[in-house]
């Protein structure tokens, strides 16, 4: 075992960040998501008999400490920023929101990142 | 080490507030966003987003801070301005008040702030010589009087739109004021006279431009 390895004893866990990196922070908060618009259309008596799905996209939120190696400055909203996803693939987002907050204490930088399936193309040319 | 120098070991941070400073005030709590703007999505006939129409960039941050003895317990109004140093700014600049309050309790006075600065109002224009963003250092002496003279470099401002006191009086160009080839002057007979007629009176002239903040200029009355 490594120091700063992490050991489970029993039943086994899916635990921290799995492959998560984005240069010059560290995650504390991590939320990934695969969601659409969602129309339900109810029945007479008002029981769902259809959903309709549209618009699909991930939608990734971070929360991050800035390392000295980092940037005070948040991202613009409409910046494409590169990260690897938790499950290791390295991805543009749209940035749809971001903003650094300061206290005596670590600075940090909150993100909220959406990638749309019709926006590849444009958000990887 | 100096004393009060915070040291870090091992991974290094960024601490702290950056280069936040706003005289007679120490923060608690601030937050940035460098570039918001208002965002509408244009979706296909199916509903999926294929476009992303951004206007009207701006900046906004807000904050807590407490009142320093120095400080004042009168919040600034909102739509007026405060010369205020961010914490990635190169150097201090007015920001725009969208909101502000003062809130009392038994401890410490404390001052909320939520601050604006759209690209479009950005550096319109600025004084040729400048200290915390206002023209300073100009008397008008009751024994002498003469016009206040200073020069304003304009940017992407293209002329003065409105020149108004710390009162919300406007003043009338070519009577009280006039601006011509950069400088701008206070006439001497008409608003500074009747404004200023007690040494240690001070009074301040806010102008107005076509495009970005306002600047100011602050005149003290004194008698030689």
């Amino acid at each position: 075992m490594a120091a700063g390895d992490t050991v489970q004893k029993g039943q086994q866990w899916k635990i921290e960040f799995a492959s998560f990196a984005y240069t010059g922070y560290l995650p504390t908060s991590v939320t990934n998501k695969l969601t659409s618009d969602d129309e339900v259309v109810p029945d007479e008596r008002g029981a769902t008999i259809s959903h309709i799905l549209r618009n699909p996209r991930r939608e990734i939120s971070l929360d991050l400490l800035i390392k000295s190696t980092g940037s005070i400055t948040p991202p613009a909203k409409g910046d494409y920023i590169t990260i690897t996803t938790p499950e290791n693939v390295s991805t543009k987002f749209y940035c749809d929101d971001a903003t650094v907050s300061f206290s005596t204490g670590i600075s940090r930088l909150s993100l909220s990142l959406v990638r749309e399936d019709s926006m590849a193309a444009t958000y990887d040319a | 080490m100096a004393a009060g120098d915070a040291v870090q070991k091992g991974q290094q941070w960024k601490l702290s507030y950056g280069d936040l400073a706003y005289t007679g005030y120490m923060p608690t709590a601030w937050s940035i966003k460098t570039e918001d703007s208002d965002d509408e999505i244009i979706p296909d006939e199916r509903g999926a987003t294929i476009t992303h129409i951004l206007r009207n960039p701006r900046r906004t941050m807000s904050g807590d801070l407490l009142i320093k003895d120095t400080g004042s317990i009168t919040p600034p109004e909102k739509g007026s301005y405060v010369w205020l140093h961010g914490p990635d700014d190169a150097a201090a600049k007015y920001y725009y008040v969208d909101d502000s309050s003062v809130a009392f309790s038994t401890g410490v006075t404390r001052l909320s702030l939520s601050l604006l600065l759209e690209d479009s109002q950005a550096d319109g224009a600025e004084w040729d010589s400048t200290e915390n963003g206002q023209a300073t250092g100009q008397n008008f002496d009751l024994t002498t009087p003469a016009d206040i003279t200073d020069d304003i470099t304009l940017n992407s401002a293209t002329a003065i739109v409105r020149v108004v006191d710390g009162a919300g009086t406007v003043l009338v160009e070519d009577t009280d004021y006039s601006f011509s080839g950069g400088t701008f002057t206070l006439g001497k007979d008409e608003w500074l006279a009747t404004t200023l007629d007690e040494a240690g009176e001070t009074a301040t002239v806010w102008v107005h431009f076509d495009v970005g903040a306002p600047i100011s200029i602050v005149i003290t009355c004194i008698e030689s």
